[in-house]
């Protein structure tokens, strides 16, 4: 390997280095508006379920990130559990069950947009 | 419980009017009739969503329906029998909470707008297409404060505000300033460098990266349907922006943007430099060329990034000139501090939370009384080394447990302001030669707040998501996830200004009279139309044109920062931690006097 060659394969190197130690640290999140987490959109996403299929809610769903997965626990105000999982990435594959029954599959991201959307 | 006498109150009035320089009659007659119910933009009346695609994937907004208030338990356990809130019920404070303004000086050249030429997605906090309307915004979620004046709940007048950090957008002097006058009420002209003129990314043609409003055409904005607005960014700049003030005195606690730059990193020399500079870069290209070439030269990634960055100023394509400014000077720690008591006697208080003794120790957190009832503690939780989280020191921690135990004894019930929240308080940078302190996280944060029952409310902001979480007190039946709480308290977290929904909300902290207390949390829009027009550049216009192109910036996942119908308004219900009768009528009647005595004085003033 040349000197120019060292030079450009250390430059490279350093470029994807650069790039990843950017796009992975701390610093990066900060300049990022601070609402992609995660955890938070299934949140979200579970409560507007629940309140569109009018759960009456005793423990709001508490949310837990563990891998690839999200889960979320809550209660009904008769005491019955409420489950929620979903996948760590968007759109946030998500299922919500109550007392066993499930309400909801469909993505966490598709429950927000729907949300926020009003008519004219 | 005894109320205020005849003559007690006629001695307060006289005493609050002289102080106030207010006509004795005026005042009296003003404190003995009821309050007229204002509620700004309330979000119990109407809400603000996104219609229909109008241009390519480009939603105008619309009116909603109001939200009523959803009750929720976790923290008190089971549900009350009887309910609604009791005729008997009394406000025990009414409150104010702004967070995360993000004031911006958009045309300052220390900005890294060309970072979101990379990928808007990751860097969208580099450049948001309503940057340059940020003063607009703060004046018209003032104004609706300011509305709010009044209790929709139990009709008391609102006793204080406070700013749960991230007020200016860079340490920029120029920005702090704004944001002081904003709550204080003044005319700002949000301008800098050369009169009248927009000099910024978003002018300059050829820049795809950034929003273009006289024609963002070919940008991606464009290409996503933005509108063209001709003439927004110079109205921007040049038209002045009367703020009303707020009427009650405001309080304010660090956030991390005003503590790094860009909320991340310590402020060097030559960014110093750069701020008050004649250059500009503005193409990633020439950044990603200098930041490889300087790539073992500093001590972290970002720093590099910015150190051979502001080395590229003077040379070299991809620079603009600008018109330099003195006043855009970024600012030293406790310059923060200095700048808050750089403010006039009314509202206030001169400090807003912070005293000159301060500027001596380097204290930067406090405490004060909200009326007779309850006890604010304003927390310092950023970390002066790097990063955008935080952590509660341990002389603050001791701090606080001390004073909780204090309330205890005193019969206070505590709110404690920080800007960080419990998901976001896990910084641990330590500086590099040693001689920092422990530093507290989220889990012993919350169970030692959990642990003291005066303890009510954990209010704080960060995030830019509406969220409201309880915190049930371990050992009782509320020891995990997803179970209900004997006891604890709740957090509070508001949206922000900056991303939309930009909102801020009200509290009201309210004495059931049956053991149990009740905390509204009330959501409020900033004061402006919910379509702008491109006729209006009014300020109130400005304000509208910049939620609406936040609505739009997909990069800010802008509905999921709205939260949830248990984030917004609520009724968060929990036991009382003491047998509130010891706080009286007579006590709450004069603390209301001396709120109406404020409300007349405001109303009779005129803002500088």
């Amino acid at each position: 390997m040349t000197s120019r060659a060292s030079l450009a394969a250390v430059a490279s190197v350093a470029g994807v280095a650069l790039v990843g130690a950017l796009s992975g640290c701390s610093q990066v999140a900060s300049l990022v508006p601070v609402s992609g987490v995660q955890e938070a959109t299934v949140r979200i996403a579970a409560i507007d379920v629940l309140a569109r299929d009018r759960v009456g809610v005793l423990v709001a769903p508490v949310c837990t990130s563990q891998a690839d997965a999200i889960s979320c626990a809550g209660t009904t105000v008769a005491k019955e559990p409420i489950v929620v999982t979903s996948a760590a990435k968007a759109p946030y594959a998500m299922t919500v069950t109550v007392a066993g029954r499930q309400i909801y599959a469909g993505t966490a991201q598709d429950v927000i947009d729907a949300a926020g959307q009003g008519t004219p | 419980m005894p109320e205020l006498s005849r003559r007690q109150f006629l001695s307060g009035v006289t005493a609050l009017a002289l102080g106030w320089r207010l006509p004795v009659s005026l005042l009296g007659d003003t404190a003995a009739a009821p309050l007229v119910l204002g509620r700004g933009r309330s979000t119990l009346d109407s809400t603000i969503r996104l219609g229909p695609v109008s241009t390519g994937s480009f939603r105008p907004l619309v009116a909603g329906p109001g939200e009523p208030y959803v009750r929720r338990f976790d923290v008190l356990g089971s549900v009350p029998v009887v309910r609604p809130v009791p005729a008997s019920a009394r406000s025990l404070a009414y409150l104010g909470h702004f967070s995360d303004l993000h004031v911006m000086d958009a045309q300052s050249p220390a900005r890294l707008e060309p970072m979101a030429a990379m990928d808007h997605t990751l860097w969208a906090g580099a450049m948001r297409p309503q940057d340059a309307l940020t003063v607009q915004v703060g004046a018209a979620m003032v104004g609706s404060m300011s509305a709010a004046r009044v209790s929709p709940v139990t009709g008391a007048p609102m006793t204080a505000a406070f700013v749960t950090g991230d007020s200016a957008d860079m340490m920029s002097s120029l920005e702090l300033r704004w944001v002081v006058d904003l709550l204080d009420g003044a005319t700002i002209t949000p301008n800098s460098g050369a009169a009248g003129v927009y000099e910024g990314v978003q002018a300059w043609p050829g820049l795809t990266y950034a929003y273009h409003p006289d024609d963002p055409t070919g940008d991606q904005f464009g290409d996503h349907g933005f509108p063209a607005v001709p003439g927004l960014l110079t109205a921007a700049v040049s038209r002045p922006v009367l703020s009303p003030g707020l009427p009650v005195p405001w309080f304010s606690v660090y956030g991390n943007h005003d503590t790094l730059y860009l909320g991340t990193i310590p402020v060097s020399a030559s960014l110093r430099a750069s701020a008050v500079g004649g250059t500009k870069v503005v193409n990633w290209e020439h950044l990603t060329g200098d930041v490889l070439g300087g790539f073992a030269a500093e001590s972290s990634p970002l720093q590099r990034f910015l150190q051979t960055w502001i080395s590229g100023n003077s040379r070299g394509s991809g620079v603009r000139s600008v018109t330099p400014d003195p006043a855009r000077k970024l600012l030293e720690q406790l310059d923060f501090i200095r700048m808050h008591l750089q403010s006039p006697a009314v509202p206030g208080p001169v400090g807003h939370g912070f005293t000159p003794d301060d500027l001596e120790s380097g204290r930067t957190w406090w405490s004060t009384d909200a009326g007779p009832a309850v006890r604010l503690f304003g927390l310092d939780t950023c970390n002066q080394i790097t990063g955008a989280d935080g952590a509660v020191p341990q002389d603050q921690y001791d701090w606080l447990v001390g004073e909780l135990e204090r309330c205890a004894s005193e019969n206070r019930l505590a709110v404690v302001l920080s800007h960080h929240n419990s998901e976001t308080l896990e910084n641990d940078a330590q500086p590099a030669l040693g001689g920092g302190q422990r530093l507290v996280h989220a889990e012993e944060f919350v169970a030692m707040l959990a642990a003291h029952p005066v303890c009510i409310a954990w209010v704080n902001g960060h995030t830019h998501v509406n969220t409201v979480t309880a915190h049930p007190r371990r050992g009782g039946s509320g020891t995990g996830a997803g179970s209900a709480g004997s006891g604890g308290f709740w957090e509070i977290t508001t949206a922000s200004c900056i991303d939309f929904p930009q909102q801020q909300q009200t509290i009201d902290v309210v004495d059931n009279r049956d053991g149990t207390l009740s905390i509204f949390t009330t959501v409020l829009d900033h004061d402006s139309q919910v379509q702008p027009s491109v006729e209006d550049f009014s300020p109130q216009g400005l304000a509208a044109w910049s939620r609406e192109l936040a609505a739009n910036d997909w990069a800010a996942t802008p509905t999921m920062l709205m939260g949830s119908v248990l984030d917004r308004n609520t009724e968060l219900l929990l036991p009382a931690p003491f047998d509130l009768s010891v706080i009286t009528a007579a006590d709450l009647d004069r603390s209301h006097v001396a709120a109406r005595a404020a409300f007349l004085a405001y109303d009779n003033r005129v803002p500088r």
